[in-house]
């Protein structure tokens, strides 16, 4: 009950965010231009820059609104005082910082449908065929979105504001990069056992984002099986949820001023 | 608004910061624009360093950040004006592999990049071996991975071939179709053109939706494979198939003449070839071995022979590539003028290798006009072709740029015994002994021109002791010599 008031406010009070508008507002002006880029597309399949373009806008401006809620998520409440009034009352730390992730994927969820439906109204306006891989490309990047969220609100209860921004989106970099240098290191340049290790390592401890990149099967009329959207989905759930719980035990021992 | 409607001063002072804004952009639109037609007027050439910054297809996938698949798009778009631009400059060849690479690595689905970088490498490149990797990789990125062929699936039996490929078609129609061109490529690049041809055609059965690609391709290989009855086939059907439309029609048409001629040559050859090994030497003239008909060229042109060798060539097959050469220096000219503001002074100014295009002839042959960007036909038009064929025929024929015909050791004597100036005439006759006749050629553009032997490829005029020698550019109408040569004489001297 505590976590739904807490997730329900913490949806509304970002709807109320007017940088979010604005982002919003950005996100849907780009996917709009999108369509122009057709014109200068290498191939004579004009729509499909729109899609390129679409789902490429999709996930940056998905991220940034997803690195900037995330940061502030728990920095904005301690700046302003408002945590204090919270914890007073009969709430845990666990459930404040469960409200507030599970409010923030609402407003993920809604944004994230928003711009799905810009983009297929226009890629339907321009005759274009609505298959089911779109849908799975939006249920990723919810997911993705939410690995992002937890990822920078763990860091920044660690660190300032600017330097979780920073390390969240070094992460994000990173968890894409490790997919082609762990594939070069052991199957192409074939590094010695310590290099191996130390990659797999790696490999296996940084969320590996590509997992929720679909669209160049989407791009190139490929079709996606279900189980890997689902394997991909339980892969973004699991990593949210260690991101979580680390921050949820930091949190409960943080002092707070 | 409210502030705005109160206070007097604010509208106007916002009209005049506005109206600054409006002024200072204009200024920076103006300065913009001066800039960009002086730099029009610069240099042609773009420097390499722009784009050569691209980092190995590994790192870039790296650093993408989840923006592959645009990243690739734009790559895709760079390397297509990469292509048209300096295909054929000879510029870096590994720069446009790269960006194949890249794309392709940015993201592996990309159907078109494996084919482009395929044929393109291929193409003006000349990398056959680079083109071949593009196709394998894209059949190996596409397939269904728990397909394994065998090694030497493009050798067995039909069957089994097929169902080779159709257990490629059912989970991807397009990389079956890259599977079948990674085989052509393949043939083709051993020059075993004949099997290419036969995948082409096995193609055209299977995937009946690129047929119009593996017929053409199919034509292009039994082209070069010397088998021209069955090109000839090929372009009728094509003809049949386009009968709705004028333009392919035509070109279809053309084809056919074009096969028709090299069809004959190749049997008239053949003859010549029996009948010297029957005989001992050459037949006299072809109609010795030709039969009703046969002489004349799809085209309708009588065929040039070469007695001493035997060859037999088509006058019309071999001018179109000159004139295949003039459009290109044409379009050339166009694009310089286009991006300079003027045409190039020299056709020499144009870049792309010789080498990579057709070999004659020259650029220096051609007649042309800086002040228009006209690119005549070449002024010893078919000289350095018949310098060759000379050669080969041991100086049998000679050709007359301005009439554009051919003329033999026998005509050419008769044109000059016929000369009625006693003097002239032995100076031609002693010109004409003293010289084979391949080094002996017209001066282009001279009217009446002289007779003047080719040393070492420089059109030097020789007149040793033979004091000026003129023959009409006419010759067929040889009684209206001109009465007085006098002129002539002295300008020689």
């Amino acid at each position: 009950m505590v976590i739904r008031s807490i997730a329900k406010v913490t949806f509304l009070e970002s709807l109320r965010n007017k940088t979010l508008y604005i982002l919003l507002l950005f996100s849907f002006v780009y996917i709009i231009l999108a369509k122009t880029l057709g014109y200068v597309a290498p191939t004579t399949d004009k729509e499909k820059m729109l899609i390129v373009a679409g789902l490429t806008g999709m996930t940056v401006f998905g991220f940034i609104i997803a690195l900037f809620t995330g940061m502030s998520l728990i920095q904005k409440e301690m700046n302003e005082r408002t945590i204090y009034t919270i914890l007073s009352k009969p709430v845990d730390r666990y459930q404040f910082i469960l409200g507030k992730y599970i409010g923030l994927m609402m407003l993920f969820v809604l944004i994230v449908f928003l711009m799905l439906m810009i983009l297929l109204g226009f890629h339907l306006v321009s005759g274009g065929e609505i298959v089911i891989e779109f849908f799975y490309y939006a249920l990723l990047l919810v997911i993705e979105l939410s690995v992002v969220t937890t990822v920078a609100i763990f860091f920044s209860l660690l660190t300032s504001p600017i330097f979780s921004a920073v390390a969240t989106f070094c992460l994000f970099v990173a968890g894409n990069a490790m997919e082609t240098i762990f594939d070069r290191v052991l199957y192409i340049h074939h590094a010695n056992w310590l290099g191996r290790w130390l990659i797999i390592g790696i490999h296996m401890i940084i969320p590996n984002f590509y997992n929720f990149n679909i669209s160049n099967e989407i791009i190139n009329h490929y079709s996606v099986p279900p189980v890997r959207v689902v394997l991909a989905g339980v892969y973004g759930i699991l990593f949210s949820g260690i991101f979580l719980y680390i921050s949820v035990l930091i949190f409960e021992k943080k002092r707070l001023k | 608004m409210k502030y705005l409607s109160r206070n007097r001063t604010a509208v106007p002072l916002i009209v005049i910061f506005l109206g600054l804004a409006v002024l200072i952009q204009y200024w920076f639109d103006r300065e913009g624009f001066e800039r960009l037609q002086q730099g029009k007027k610069l240099k042609y050439y773009k420097t390499d360093e722009g784009v050569h910054l691209i980092p190995s297809p590994p790192v870039l996938k790296s650093l993408s950040a989840g923006l592959d698949s645009i990243l690739a798009e734009f790559l895709m778009l760079k390397s297509l004006n990469y292509f048209y631009q300096y295909a054929y400059s000879g510029r870096d060849r590994g720069y446009q592999n790269r960006l194949y690479s890249c794309v392709t690595e940015l993201n592996p689905y990309y159907f078109t990049a494996y084919r482009y970088g395929g044929y393109f490498l291929e193409g003006p490149f000349r990398m056959k071996t680079d083109a071949i990797c593009s196709f394998r990789k894209g059949t190996a990125s596409l397939s269904r991975p728990d397909l394994v062929l065998s090694p030497g699936w493009r050798h067995p039996p039909e069957n089994e071939r097929e169902a080779c490929i159709r257990k490629e078609y059912e989970p991807s129609e397009q990389a079956a179709k890259l599977m079948l061109e990674t085989a052509v490529h393949y043939f083709a690049y051993l020059k075993d053109n004949v099997k290419g041809a036969e995948i082409c055609r096995y193609g055209q059965r299977i995937f009946p939706r690129f047929a119009g690609y593996f017929l053409e391709k199919e034509a292009v290989l039994r082209s070069e494979a010397g088998q021209y009855r069955l090109v000839m086939d090929i372009w009728q059907r094509f003809v049949e198939a386009n009968k709705h439309d004028p333009e392919k029609k035509a070109a279809g048409i053309y084809m056919i003449r074009k096969y028709t001629s090299l069809h004959s040559i190749d049997i008239l050859s053949d003859r010549c070839k029996q009948y010297r090994s029957e005989r001992g030497s050459n037949p006299d003239s072809l109609l010795r071995i030709a039969r009703p008909g046969e002489c004349i060229d799809g085209f309708g042109d009588v065929f040039m022979y070469f007695r001493k060798t035997g060859d037999v060539y088509s006058r019309t097959v071999q001018k179109e590539d000159i004139e295949a050469q003039r459009k290109l220096y044409v379009r050339k000219a166009k694009q310089l003028h286009k991006s300079n503001g003027s045409y190039p002074v020299s056709l020499k100014q144009i870049v792309f290798r010789k080498h990579e295009y057709i070999h004659i002839p020259f650029d220096e042959d051609f007649r042309y006009d800086p002040a228009t960007g006209t690119v005549g036909l070449p002024l010893g038009f078919g000289r350095d072709i018949c310098r060759l064929m000379f050669r080969l025929a041991s100086a049998e024929f000679m050709y007359a740029s301005s009439t554009g015909r051919f003329y033999s050791e026998g005509s050419i004597q008769a044109l000059v015994s016929s000369i009625p100036d006693e003097e002239v005439r032995a100076a031609a006759e002693s010109l004409l002994s003293a010289f084979p006749l391949y080094r002996i050629g017209f001066i282009p553009d001279a009217k009446p021109f002289g007779l003047y032997a080719a040393s070492e490829g420089k059109g030097t005029y020789i007149m040793k002791g033979a004091g000026p020698v003129y023959v009409r550019s006419d010759i067929h109408s040889i009684a209206s010599w001109p009465e007085d040569m006098s002129h002539w004489k002295e300008a020689a001297r």
